[in-house]
């Protein structure tokens, strides 16, 4: 059996045809082709999958593809314009929050719902924000400061 | 302008297409309809396989054949030192993991059904868990050569003299458990046939050239034919050093001629990549009241698992910086890896040194407190300094920056201690401890070198190539900031080849904290013959005298008529030449004597200190670490704020080291309960770099990426000791031992209450 | 022994607009159907194969178990209202503080985005971290199927550890407890391993008003130190009408790991357990006095 998924991916709608059994996550990796969003533990313990469902951050892993229907799903894809990086990635680069890289896109993820609903959040609640997320490289004070920055400028 | 791209922070060469997601991990690498594979694996501890059915499990819908032992058509054994472990068991498992065979499947749910329909039949075998039963005189052989993997010594003077002298003496047993790297990207690769008909993987590595030798054999081909790829690598920590999916993808590639993939779940990563070595250490330090240490006798034996992998390593290098960077005269040091039907320990960040350092940063504690000296004033009184002489009887004739890291962790020591308040919460206590280590950069007193080479096409493009494996650590964006500066070519013009076997050279692995320092050196060492090549075209091409011209800011110039001045790519383009200059580089060592462990190990040593400050809650055992001061003997730092990275990460390791990691075999099988820290688990890090030139190196610099790690745990439990008054010797420091200790502790912690 | 990636079993998909077809599809399945709304326990389950239903019912979108409702003396929670709604809302911070703070410690912001109250109840979980606190709070859940509807206390809807009591053609429908007065003091505690993401080890709701300077309506219920979370009366029968004296409380303290044990029996994990629950609760106990004195 499949089932008849129409979501906004990224800001554009789209239809797909996708088994229920399988998880969003499968859906954007294998039938849309977004390997951006990663799979790092397949149960939600690490966050590497995690995309914006409706704005909030979830993690792919966890939800079956038919509770995509009629959702709005942002992945790390989105964030990019042609030609030029979001203010998260620009600042993740400067501030050297990425070393082998695996965890960001959905940390970048969870930074993007965190400013949107708080433009300067203080330290602890960018800890709190990015706690869903594991990373073994980085200690993840640079990604705290990373995000931290991006909310300054705003402010500026 | 000059260039200037030693000690400055450019972007990450790899980090844009990895904040956009478009990098290509293991599993995220394409390839036209491939098979999916899934390894059979061994659910016995220790059992002759006494037959493997696959009849059922080829019936399954889309299953096109399932690989075992049989179809392999060479070597059946791998391992980086001892070729002991099997790509596939044909006649006994010796752990819960052994693959056994390979099922490749049109879908990856076929190829998963099959795997349950693959019938062992097994004959058990009695099995053995810990190293000491293991070394017992009749217990079961693991491998027929015995289950002692290794026994190493380190003697020097006289350690019974050595005890006579000391005026206090500290024996104590510490014990620490198996690690998972739990690198973020579970293995994962594709193979393929390519254009050429080399059978090719792409996978995450530590070292392709490694993994190409080991597939080569497996398959019986010459090394020509094989070609490995790292990709996009999530982590490695040492768990990529070994063979996980290469020879896998390898085989199914060779007989069935189209594309495989294989992606292993976290579990399985649990489950059968190798672990930080269980080491168990008797430790005995005598030292005279005026603070001089006298003599150390350590007892070190580990858990090597099942299978060898870098248990030898590991067994050496603890026992090689068993004193930590401090002079000791009499020293005897013996240190022994078992075979055990455990998952097998490998490499792991600072093989064998995280363990030893625990030890002795305890040690040292211990000894302080008895003295009743300060443990800052202690270890500086015992620290190694230019012209001492180490635990092998090498003589160090630069770069010690063990004094000025203590110097600089005692200022910040003696701010927090001056800080002190009261508090209405009596059930926390704060303490503070110091953790110092040492550690020698690149492979133990064996040859570990690096190539490389540095092009410049007709077309005047420059091209470096290099075999490093950059698992995100940073090696790419160093090695391109070396070859620009000693080039005088801008990094983006500079065109990186990496980890290819196709392209590139043998660079040796992405472990030892060595890329810096001995790749970077072999970089350097390319970029000079390039030069001298470049000025003998020049030479001609300019009709002067070649020892007149030279190379400067990425230009030919005339040492006397200043009119000359020729960009270097201009050269390649006006001559329409290519120029290539190969450089390589093995650090000067000298073997260790295989009965004392004398010898030269490591051609230069990375030197840090670490100020852990931390609250435990007395009433439940948790332990907050607060702060953390991590000062690091770098040589120098090429990029700043990737040695800032390396710090941080490897205190966050620390911190899961030290309290809350402990692999269980059959039980911590997922993130679930296999805990490392999240982001509101770290301590505020405040990183210190000393930059005491290296000589030997490239710009002076050394390693720092196993150093980051090894002094934190050691810290974190010196002060954990400070606020309870009690000692923890078993890691982790769990909520459970440390309300034990707290239980035992006399004067259930000091009075310093926090703010 | 196997492994999956990102796989599941095959099942159907259901998603019921209206609460009578969900049950009707409920009892049709003659129990070969599972439940889903926010699916952050069950979607393990299935990736593990501990459960392989024919049919999931997603009932996230019934309005009958949506939002947060106030009536006179209620506050009604639906099922499928997450974690991060139920840590969020004014009213439930205002009228049942106790679970407000429970849901905000739950599992990480994206599973606290997925996961819902009434999951976390079904899921049944010893250490599930909403239970003890909806226990303290006298909640009770309505459960409708096409043939009855029932209200039952929290407590009857567990049956076992990660076993509930509904019947397999039941649906838990809405979470409904009284408001907490303004003067209740209340305290939860919440100990793990780690700060994020971490299985509680332990954890504790309580609440009580001050009378006259005794203890009145003393409700107390501890998590994952019960196989099926539950109140400890015997606790609550010993404070209960007493001045909060510091021996009484260290006494009370006592009761709490007697009573455990009584129920759990010794473990391996006792030894630890046993005095840290204690301290646990002294902690929640003055947290909440506190509280009291401030109300004043």
């Amino acid at each position: 059996m499949e089932v008849n998924l129409r979501f906004t991916l990224n800001g554009r709608m789209i239809h797909v045809m996708v088994p229920p059994h399988w998880t969003l996550l499968r859906v954007l990796r294998e039938t849309l082709g977004l390997t951006g969003t990663k799979e790092g533990c397949g149960i939600g313990e690490c966050g590497a999958c995690t995309v914006l469902m409706n704005g909030k951050p979830v993690n792919a892993c966890l939800i079956l593809a038919p509770k995509a229907e009629g959702k709005s799903i942002e992945t790390v894809e989105a964030l990019a314009s042609q030609d030029s990086l979001h203010p998260l990635q620009k600042s993740f680069i400067q501030h050297g929050a990425v070393q082998c890289g695996f965890c960001t896109p959905g940390i970048l993820m969870s930074a993007k719902a965190l400013l949107e609903d708080k433009p300067h959040p203080d330290k602890e609640e960018v800890k709190e924000a990015i706690s869903g997320h594991l990373c073994r490289c980085t200690g993840y004070q640079q990604i705290i400061e990373a995000i931290q920055r991006v909310g300054e400028k705003v402010k500026r | 302008m000059p260039i200037k791209q030693i000690g400055i922070d450019i972007p990450k060469v790899d980090a844009n297409n990895k904040v956009r997601g478009v990098a290509q991990f293991g599993a995220d690498l394409s390839v036209s309809s491939p098979l999916h594979l899934k390894v059979v694996r061994s659910t016995k501890h220790h059992a002759k396989v006494i037959k493997i059915k696959t009849e059922e499990a080829s019936r399954v819908k889309g299953v096109e054949r399932i690989f075992t032992a049989q179809d392999i058509p060479g070597k059946h054994l791998v391992g980086t030192i001892t070729k002991d472990q099997p790509v596939l068991v044909s006649d006994r498992v010796r752990y819960v993991g052994d693959p056994l065979a390979i099922v490749a499947a049109q879908t990856i749910e076929a190829a998963e059904e099959a795997v349950k329909k693959v019938e062992i039949l097994y004959e058990d075998l009695p099995s053995v868990h810990t190293p000491e039963e293991a070394l017992k005189p009749h217990a079961p052989l693991i491998h027929d050569h015995g289950n002692l993997l290794i026994e190493f010594q380190v003697v020097k003077g006289d350690v019974v003299a050595g005890f006579k002298e000391a005026e206090v003496i500290v024996e104590e047993l510490y014990e620490t458990t198996w690690v998972d790297h739990a690198y973020m990207e579970p293995d994962a690769g594709i193979g393929f046939m390519d254009e050429e008909g080399r059978v090719t993987v792409v996978c995450p590595s530590q070292n392709v050239h490694y993994d190409q030798k080991e597939v080569a054999g497996v398959l019986s081909l010459p090394l020509e034919k094989v070609r490995i790829i790292q990709c996009a690598t999530g982590g490695g920590f040492g768990g990529r050093l070994d063979i996980t999916v290469q020879c896998l993808l390898a085989l199914a590639t060779y007989h069935l001629k189209r594309p495989v993939r294989i992606v292993y779940s976290r579990e399985e990563v649990f489950d059968v990549i190798s672990k930080r070595h269980p080491l168990t250490i008797r430790y005995k330090s005598g030292a005279k009241k005026d603070g001089r240490l006298t003599a150390i006798e350590v007892e070190i034996l580990g858990d090597t698992g099942a299978y060898a992998s870098y248990g030898a390593t590991v067994g050496i290098r603890s026992a090689v910086h068993a004193t930590g960077p401090y002079q000791v005269p009499n020293i005897k040091v013996r240190s022994r890896m078992a075979y055990t039907n455990n998952p097998w320990s490998g490499a792991m960040r600072g093989f064998g040194v995280p363990q030893i350092a625990f030890a002795h940063e305890s040690q040292m504690d211990l000894l302080a407190k008895a003295i009743q000296m300060d443990p800052i004033d202690f270890r500086l009184k015992n620290a190694l300094t230019i012209g001492s002489e180490t635990a092998t009887g090498q003589s160090l004739m630069a770069s010690v920056g063990i004094g000025e890291s203590l110097r600089r962790v005692k200022t910040w020591r003696d701010q927090l201690i001056s800080v002190s308040c009261d508090s209405p919460r009596p059930h926390l206590r704060r303490g503070i401890g110091i953790g110092s280590m040492w550690y020698g950069i690149g492979n133990t007193g064996i040859a570990n070198p690096s190539t490389a080479q540095i092009e410049i096409l007709p077309n005047g493009e420059v091209r470096l190539l290099t075999g490093v494996a950059d698992i995100g650590q940073g090696s790419d964006t160093v090695l391109l900031q070396m070859a620009s500066e000693a080039l005088g070519v801008p990094i983006q013009e500079i065109k990186l080849i990496r980890a290819d076997t196709a392209f590139t050279t043998d660079a040796g692995a992405t472990s030892a904290s060595r890329q810096t320092y001995i790749s970077g050196n072999a970089v350097l060492q390319a970029i000079r013959h390039l030069k001298q090549e470049i000025l003998r075209e020049a030479a001609s091409f300019l009709q002067e005298d070649e020892a007149d011209l030279f190379v400067e800011d990425g230009e030919v110039r005339h040492r006397k008529k200043r009119c000359i001045s020729l960009p270097i790519r201009e050269i390649a383009k006006r001559t329409q030449k290519r120029f290539k200059g190969e450089g390589s580089y093995d650090p000067e060592t000298r073997k260790l004597d295989p009965q004392t462990g004398q010898g030269a190990p490591y051609a230069t040593y990375a030197f840090a200190t670490h100020l852990a400050e931390v609250e435990v809650d007395t009433e439940t055992g948790k332990v907050k670490v607060i702060r953390v001061v991590a000062c690091h003997d770098v040589g120098k730092a090429i990029h700043p704020q990737n040695i800032v990275g390396q710090i941080i990460g490897g205190v966050a390791m620390g911190v899961g080291f030290a309290l809350m990691e402990e692999y269980i075999p059959g039980e911590t099988t997922s993130f679930v309960n296999y805990l490392i820290p999240t982001s509101k688990d770290v301590p505020e890090v405040i990183p210190i770099l000393v930059e005491d030139r290296e000589p030997s190196g490239p710009f002076g610099a050394k390693g720092v990426g196993e150093p980051a790690l090894i002094p934190s745990a050691p810290a974190i439990l010196n002060a954990i000791a400070d606020a309870i008054g009690e000692r923890i010797y078993h890691l982790p420091a769990n909520l459970e031992r440390v309300l034990e200790a707290v239980k035992k502790s006399k004067r259930g912690g000091k009075t310093w209450q926090p703010c | 022994m196997t492994y999956c990636v990102d796989m599941i079993l095959p099942f159907d998909y259901q998603t019921p607009k209206t609460l009578k077809e969900a049950c009707r599809l409920l009892g049709e399945a003659k129990g070969k159907a599972k439940v889903i709304a926010g699916g952050t326990d069950l979607v393990i389950r299935l990736r593990n194969e501990e459960e392989k239903p024919d049919l999931l019912v997603d009932v996230t979108c019934l309005e009958e178990l949506k939002g947060i409702e106030e009536s006179d003396g209620t506050l009604s929670i639906g099922a499928t209202v997450t974690h991060s709604e139920i840590s969020d809302s004014s009213i439930v911070k205002r009228y049942g503080s106790v679970l407000a703070k429970a849901a905000s410690q739950i599992g990480s912001p994206q599973i606290r985005n997925l996961g819902t109250i009434g999951g976390n109840i079904i899921n049944a979980s010893p250490a599930a971290d909403t239970l003890p606190a909806l226990m303290v709070l006298n909640a009770v859940g309505r459960v409708v199927s096409s043939e009855s509807e029932r209200e039952v206390p929290v407590r009857q809807l567990l049956e076992s550890p990660y076993k509930s009591a509904l019947k397999p053609d039941e649906l838990l429908v809405r979470i409904q407890f009284k408001k907490l007065s303004q003067d209740t003091c209340c305290s939860f505690h919440r100990l793990a391993r780690r700060e994020a993401m971490a299985i509680a080890r332990m954890s504790l709701a309580l609440l009580f008003r001050m009378r006259d300077g005794n203890i009145s309506d003393f409700r107390f219920s501890p998590g994952a130190v019960l196989p099926v979370p539950d109140r400890l009366e015997e606790v609550e029968t010993f404070l209960e009408g007493r001045s909060p004296e510091e021996d009484l409380l260290r006494a009370a303290a006592c009761k709490v790991s007697e009573a455990i044990v009584k129920r759990s029996g010794i473990r391996p994990s006792t030894s630890y357990k046993a005095p840290v629950i204690e301290a646990l609760f002294l902690r929640a106990m003055r947290e909440a006095m506190q509280q009291c004195q401030s109300n004043k």
